[in-house]
Order: C-alpha cells, then structure tokens, then sequence
C-alpha cells in the first residue's frame, strides 16, 4: 500500500503543474549543494528569453530521467515580473514538475556573480557538477551524446 | 559618496519615486524594468523615456540631468512594453524638432512582438498613438528595436526579424538565426515604407547598432551567425537610396555558441567619417568587451577594454575624442566606468570609476552635447542618473 501511494505521488510529479518557480537568491545555490552532498547533479540555467533554451530543456530532462540518481536544477535566470511567463512557459515545453527555481530579484549580475564570476550571462548555461561538486560548465546547447555518457559516468561511479 | 547619495534621493524625489527606491507608479507590487534611454533635444535639454508597467514614460530636464521632470505617457493606451536585457525604449530627435519614440511590445506567446513607434512634433507635445512599424503582422519575432535619423532626416527603424525562419521551417528548412530587416519614413514618421530585409543569419536577442553616416546612409552593426554557429559581429550599409551595401564581416572574434548573449555592440561616425564601435565577446581566451574602428577588412585599432569583466559597454565620440562607457560587477556592487581617447581611438587614457551603486541598474550610455560628454546610466538607487564627465 506504501508502496503504491509512492507510485502514485512519483506519477503525480512526473507530469508539468502549474506552480511558481522558487525564488533563487544569493543563498540558493549554497543550499542546493548542502542538499546534494556527494552527488553529482546539472544546474541548467535558462531563460523565457532564449530561444536555444526552449529546445534544449525538454531534451535534457528526458534524458536525465533515464539517470534518477542525477539530478537536474533547472533556474530561469528572469527576474520576479517575469516568473508567470517562466510558469507558463514551463509549461508549454510540456517540462515534467514543478518549475524549479528561478532569479529572486533584478540584480541579475550579482545573483549571475555568485554562480559564477566567469559567466557573461549567456545561455543556456550548464554546469555539471561531479560527486565533489567540482564542476564543468558549457555555454549554449549542451551535445546529448555527450552529456549521456557524463550522465552515464557518474551514475556508474561508487 | 554620501553626497551622491543625497543627491541620488533628490533627484528620486524629483522624479516621483519613493526614498525605497520604487521607480513611480510601480504597481501590483513589481519592479519595473531597467531598460531606458535618453537623448538631447537642439538647445540642450535632456530628455529620457523609461517603462513603468504597460507605459513609456518620458522626463526631461533643464540641467542634464541633475534634476528631471515627468512629461507625461507616451502611450496613452497600456501595452506590454519589453524593458530588460538588451530591450528598452527608444528616443530621437529629427532635424525639425519631432520627437520619436520606439519599443517593442511583446505579444502573448514567447519570443514574439512588435515594433512599435509613437511621435509628437515636439517633446511635451501629445504623442500620436503608437503605430507598428512593420507590415508582417504574424505573431512571431519583430523585436529588439534600434532607431536613428539620417543626416537627411529619415527616420529608419530596424530589428530582429524571424519572418526567413518562419518560412524556411514551413518549407521543412533549416534556417541560422534570424534576420535584421528595417523600415524608412521620409515624412517625419508619418508613415514607415515597406520594411526590407537587410541581412539573415543575425543573432536572436542582441542589441543592433546603427550609426548615421555623413553620405546619407546609416550603417548597421549587429551579432551575427556565421556558419555554422559563430556569434561575432557583421555590418552593412542601409542605403537611403534604397541601395543596400552587401553584408561584411565585422569582428572575428570567433565565439562559437548556440546561446543568446544578450549583449549587442554600440557604433558611431566622427567627423572625419570614421567609425567607432564597442562590443562584446565570450570567445574563449578573448572574454570582455573591445573598442575598434570599422575598416574595409573589420575592425582595427582594436583595444581590449582594461576591466576583465566590463559588460554592456557604450560610446560618443566629438571630434578627436572619444568617451566609453561600461559596467563592471566586482561582486560586491556595480560600477560605472569610462575611459577617454583624445585621439580618435589610436591611444587611451586611464579608466577611471563615475559610479557604484549596489542596487539593480540598466545599461549605461555615453551622450555628447555642446562639446560635452555625460553618461545616462538608469539605476534603482539613482533614477534616470546622469553624470557629466569632467
């Protein structure tokens, strides 16, 4: 019965809802390591203004489903007056979930600074962190064959 | 510092805003945002339009923007009005006084909008209801706005236009980027002719510049595709004679990236006829902003500008001397940096700091009036902010 009212609650999950991003501030991403410790995971930033992105997410959380123990932290780096067209776009890529996180304010080169001090703001940005939370990142459209076999990797790895 | 400070509050006071730093009329709670510009009028007063929810609002002011004024809605009706990144409103004076304002509206599904333009035969005036300026009425990409007077006195209009994609996709093809297309009015605004394509294969989300020349036309600088994925910078000529000069490549950098940089180029003209651009580049091993002379083959005297995280940098140039102007995030706050040449761009001076503030600002853009360079740098913490270079 456990087990079943778990199944229902994943499958729930696994289906896009309309929810607002969470607010990603300057703590956030601290945070999201504290939580992760020890796994790899991709934080994928995106944005409503960004073509490239709309193709690239839908791909990479479909393949990323494929490695449950990898998780994928999807931030729209758009300010609080855009989060509805964040929600509503989320939605019409037909993403799985909730959708994820999204920048707390319009400081963006602060909140950019603190992922990253090298990043211009481009996108989409990906960064993929090992288990050490050392991490690779790559600007524009990330090749899925080669983010699968780096998915692979580390869901091999002990 | 502290001075700055009293003086930023005035000057919010002056404008209407709250002390928290709430630009005017903010509304259901939410920030408007930072995109704004500002230009002056023929006997020296300064004016700047910024958006406040579904309005442009404009300002002006007697003393370069110390002090600003309201003067009133360009758009009586509301309407979506993009504002961020490398979007914000427009403003330019032709030669007989008429003011023109330009924006894009951005229509429901994402990515699209429209180009959008409203004038009033002089600042203070009311302003016509804004007209869109392209006949391509489908509900894609008309966005990214850029507008200028030509030494004649057309007013020409261009943005990013996915029309070519549109079609080419129809038809089971593939197309690189988007495409740069513009519109003329010779009738002060009145009406716009047919839009034209300029150039395919531009970069989707970057800020065009155009420069008007001393023959007549305008030139055009904008981030690229070049094939298969290298987002550096090409230029061509609107010609006003209804002649365009082919496309060129302008930088080359080679920043391969399928991604929206969100950061486009500035150019001007001299006196002399040369012309004077900044720009950015990701390129690995090449990361930062640059200053360069448009010649024949590209861009030379090419200068890196000094702060390895400058972004979003601006020109103005009168006579020999030249003025940028730039952020930089030092993870601590934002400051506003320029640097001089007096000499046409061949040698610089030292980059030096006009500004910090820690609170969100748009871009900043360098004006020259009456032989004087000011810097119009919209921020949270100082609205409309201009400072005069010394």
């Amino acid at each position: 019965m456990k087990r079943l009212l778990v199944a229902v609650l994943l499958s729930a999950s696994a289906a896009a809802f309309a929810a607002p991003p969470r607010p990603f501030d300057e703590a956030s991403l601290a945070g999201i390591r504290r939580q992760l410790d020890g796994r790899p995971f991709i934080l994928a930033l995106w944005s409503i203004h960004c073509a490239p992105c709309r193709e690239e997410l839908p791909r990479l959380q479909a393949l990323a489903r494929r490695y449950p123990t990898v998780p994928v932290v999807f931030v729209a780096a758009d300010p609080p007056e855009a989060h509805g067209d964040v929600e509503r776009l989320w939605q019409a890529m037909a993403m799985d979930g909730p959708p994820g996180w999204a920048f707390a304010h319009d400081y963006l080169e602060r909140l950019r600074f603190r992922i990253d001090p090298d990043w211009f703001g481009e996108l989409p940005r990906t960064y993929f962190h090992a288990a050490d939370h050392t991490s690779r990142a790559h600007s524009g459209v990330v090749d899925l064959q080669q983010t699968e076999a780096w998915l692979s990797a580390v869901s091999a790895a002990p | 510092m502290v001075i700055r400070r009293l003086f930023t509050m005035a000057l919010a006071l002056l404008i209407g805003t709250h002390a928290s730093g709430q630009p005017p009329h903010a509304g259901h709670g939410q920030r408007p945002a930072l995109g704004a510009s500002a230009a002056f009028d023929a006997n020296g007063r300064l004016w700047a339009v910024h958006s406040d929810g579904e309005h442009v609002r404009l300002s002006a002011s007697d003393d370069h923007g110390r002090t600003w004024h309201p003067a009133g809605k360009v758009n009586a009706e509301p309407e979506p009005i993009a504002a961020s990144g490398d979007n914000r409103p427009k403003l330019v004076f032709d030669p007989s006084g008429r003011l023109h304002v330009s924006w894009t509206r951005p229509l429901a599904k994402p990515y699209t909008g429209e180009i959008r333009i409203a004038s009033a035969t002089t600042p203070g005036a009311a302003f016509s209801p804004p007209r869109t300026v392209h006949r391509d009425r489908q509900a894609i990409t008309h966005r990214f706005d850029a507008i200028t007077v030509a030494r004649g006195g057309e007013l020409v209009v261009s943005w990013i236009d996915k029309r070519d994609l549109v079609a080419a996709r129809a038809k089971g093809e593939e197309y690189r980027g988007a495409a740069i297309y513009y519109a003329v009015s010779r009738d002060g605004g009145g009406s716009f002719e047919p839009e034209r394509a300029l150039a395919a294969h531009s970069c989707e989300c970057c800020r065009i510049a155009l420069a008007p020349t001393r023959d007549g036309n305008v030139q055009a600088l904008w981030r690229h595709v070049f094939d298969p994925n290298v987002r550096d910078h090409a230029t061509a000529t609107i010609g006003l004679d209804g002649r365009d000069r082919p496309v060129r490549r302008a930088t080359r950098d080679e920043w391969a990236l399928d991604a929206c940089p969100h950061h486009g180029p500035s150019m001007v003209e001299d006196r002399a006829g040369r012309l004077h651009a900044v720009w950015f580049t990701g390129a690995p091993g090449r990361e930062g902003a640059y200053y360069g002379r448009l010649g024949a083959d590209g861009m030379e005297a090419v200068m890196r500008l000094p702060d390895a995280r400058a972004a979003h940098a601006d020109l103005a140039v009168r006579d020999d001397v030249v003025v940028l102007a730039w952020k930089r995030f030092d993870g601590q706050a934002t400051e506003l940096r320029t640097l001089r040449s007096q000499d046409g761009g061949d040698n610089w001076g030292e980059a030096h700091s006009l500004a910090r503030t820690t609170g969100a600002s748009g871009q900043p853009f360098v004006l020259v009036e009456a032989g004087r360079f000011h810097v119009f740098w919209h921020g949270r913490e100082f609205p409309l902010g201009t400072w005069r270079l010394p």
